[in-house]
């Protein structure tokens, strides 16, 4: 007795387990307003002889024959429940100035109706996410939120990646077991305030909505009596208000420049081995521009350098017009002329050298430029 | 010859109606055996005591993953005690059975796994795709059906209960 008690149990056991795993395997749920019906029967006899069937309703049927009967029903309700989680689990590595730069989410539809979502940016001044601290705001003027064109694995033009081409700001419909890509887009650029080392958390935030109204029309649990002819909402999410949500990190890695002068005197025109800086003497200035980045190119580098008071510049000393000479730049030597007039990148205004980003360009991680000019001391 | 069709026609008029009228007098008639189906759902709330306490209530607020309980009363309404005995209930669709929840004092509750043969649960297997043969799940269960050893007397009460989850 004790023996088939314990083999009892432990079938009813297993077969719970059972029923967990198969639930959990098909996240395929019964659709919010699905009539669940049920029609119980009975066979009996009387006096030895076999009655008709007697079949159920919800308030007792005494009537024999198949289709007397009325199922006992009820709807199920709708059952409101998302996660939003964010995609890459480390921060976006961005630089200021970059376009198309995004942080990506994927939001999931996990109850059993479908519905659309409010989508919400937020800024977590001061949080800590991956090891590092938000202590920068991008502003959330900067912040914008793009939603993939369809459903992950969908067959639209959506393909989980920003391509600039998305344009809603809110989820529509997501229908249950769907999931959608959305993206939080530094916009236009990523802002030029930022700073190497800078880290700044964006918080997306979504919020169930009735679908088809682009978000706009927020659900909202069903209060009071319950009906069973009715499909009430009910919030499955953790904190039973049908709003999700998940951070994703910006970390500002920026170009960092060291730039060092020399100056060194050519010539004093005397043929001296140590020559002085005395009127006359020919001196070379020498300006290097070090990208101290292991990973990041400084874009777009230019330069300016007053001639200095009392000198004159040289010119031609790097070829038959090239004032200035450039190693690693664009353009190996360039004409310091008047407002550049020749427009080749070099010019001089109102006493100061400047070179364009057409003659230095983009220095790499870790590369050096030098720039040069010489002047005679007056 | 038209004469001939004519009583043919006759004849299969009446016996339409003699065969509505047979019909109309089966389903006008009244059965030994009243029948009813309940959906509930276990609720928990905090008596006058404070304690927390369960009731069943209507399944009115029912959501994927909920329980529900199903329950079954046949009343013999007649005055002649009704024998062989037996309550079918097909687990509704969008549900499965909980194992072990199926209830009946003294009834004899066997399962199906295909809604029309039933036997007791050591007795149900399912054949795999390989070919080899597993004792079923109670989550395969289609039916249940339960019992009843003994003739209910007249007036007497029989309540089966069970309980499935909703998908």
């Amino acid at each position: 007795m004790i023996t088939r008690t314990l083999k009892g149990l432990r079938t009813a056991l297993v077969a719970v387990a059972a029923l967990g795993s198969w639930m959990g395997a098909n996240a395929q749920m019964t659709t919010a307003g699905t009539s669940i019906n049920n029609r119980a029967s009975v066979n009996y006899s009387v006096g030895g002889l076999p009655q008709a069937v007697i079949e159920s309703s919800p308030t007792g049927n005494v009537t024999p024959g198949a289709g007397a009967g009325v199922d006992t029903s009820f709807l199920v309700d709708n059952l409101i429940n998302l996660s939003v989680s964010e995609l890459s689990g480390s921060a976006t590595v961005v630089t200021p100035g970059m376009a198309n730069q995004v942080l990506s989410f994927t939001i999931a539809n996990s109850g059993n109706s479908p519905e659309g979502y409010q989508l919400t940016v937020s800024e977590e001044v001061g949080t800590l996410l991956f090891g590092n601290n938000d202590n920068a705001n991008f502003g959330l003027a900067n912040l914008v939120v793009r939603v993939d064109e369809d459903p992950s694995g969908g067959n639209g033009t959506g393909n989980d990646t920003y391509d600039g081409t998305e344009s809603a700001t809110s989820i529509n419909q997501l229908n249950p077991g769907q999931s959608i890509t959305v993206f939080v887009l530094a916009s236009p650029t990523v802002p030029l305030t930022v700073i190497n080392g800078n880290y700044a958390n964006v918080n997306l935030q979504a919020r169930a909505a009735a679908p088809g109204t682009n978000g706009g029309t927020l659900e909202i649990a069903s209060p009071g009596a319950n009906l069973p002819t009715t499909v009430e909402i009910l919030f499955a999410d953790t904190l039973r208000d049908a709003t999700e949500s998940a951070t994703d990190q910006f970390s500002v890695v920026s170009a960092g420049l060291t730039i060092t002068k020399t100056q060194t005197v050519l010539d004093d025109g005397f043929g001296s081995l140590s020559p002085r800086a005395i009127p006359g003497a020919k001196v070379l200035y020498l300006t290097t521009i070090e990208n101290t980045s292991t990973t990041t190119p400084a874009q777009l580098v230019s330069f300016s350098d007053p001639i200095p008071a009392n000198t004159a510049l040289l010119a031609n000393q790097y070829s038959a017009t090239g004032d200035v000479g450039i190693t690693n730049g664009l353009v190996a030597t360039c004409n310091a002329d008047a407002n550049d007039a020749d427009g080749d990148g070099c010019g001089i205004v109102a006493g100061t050298l400047n070179v364009s980003s057409a003659v230095i360009g983009n220095i790499a991680a870790g590369v050096t430029v030098e720039v040069q000019f010489q002047v005679t001391i007056n | 010859m038209s004469n001939s069709i004519t009583v043919l026609r006759l004849a299969m008029l009446a016996a339409a109606l003699g065969g509505a009228g047979t019909a109309l007098a089966q389903t006008a008639e009244r059965g030994c055996i009243e029948l009813k189906t309940v959906a509930q759902i276990q609720e928990t709330y905090v008596d006058e005591r404070g304690n927390e306490a369960t009731r069943l209530v209507p399944a009115a607020k029912v959501v994927p993953g909920d329980e529900v309980i199903w329950t079954i009363v046949a009343n013999n309404v007649c005055t002649t005690p009704a024998g062989d005995v037996a309550i079918t209930n097909p687990v509704p669709q969008h549900m499965r059975y909980v194992g072990s929840s199926a209830f009946g004092p003294g009834a004899q509750i066997v399962f199906s796994l295909d809604g029309s043969t039933f036997a007791a649960p050591d007795a149900l297997v399912v054949a795999e795709s390989d070919g080899s043969r597993r004792p079923a799940r109670a989550d395969e269960y289609s039916a249940i059906r339960w019992v009843l050893p003994r003739p209910m007397g007249p007036s007497e009460s029989m309540t089966v209960r069970y309980r499935a989850t909703v998908l």
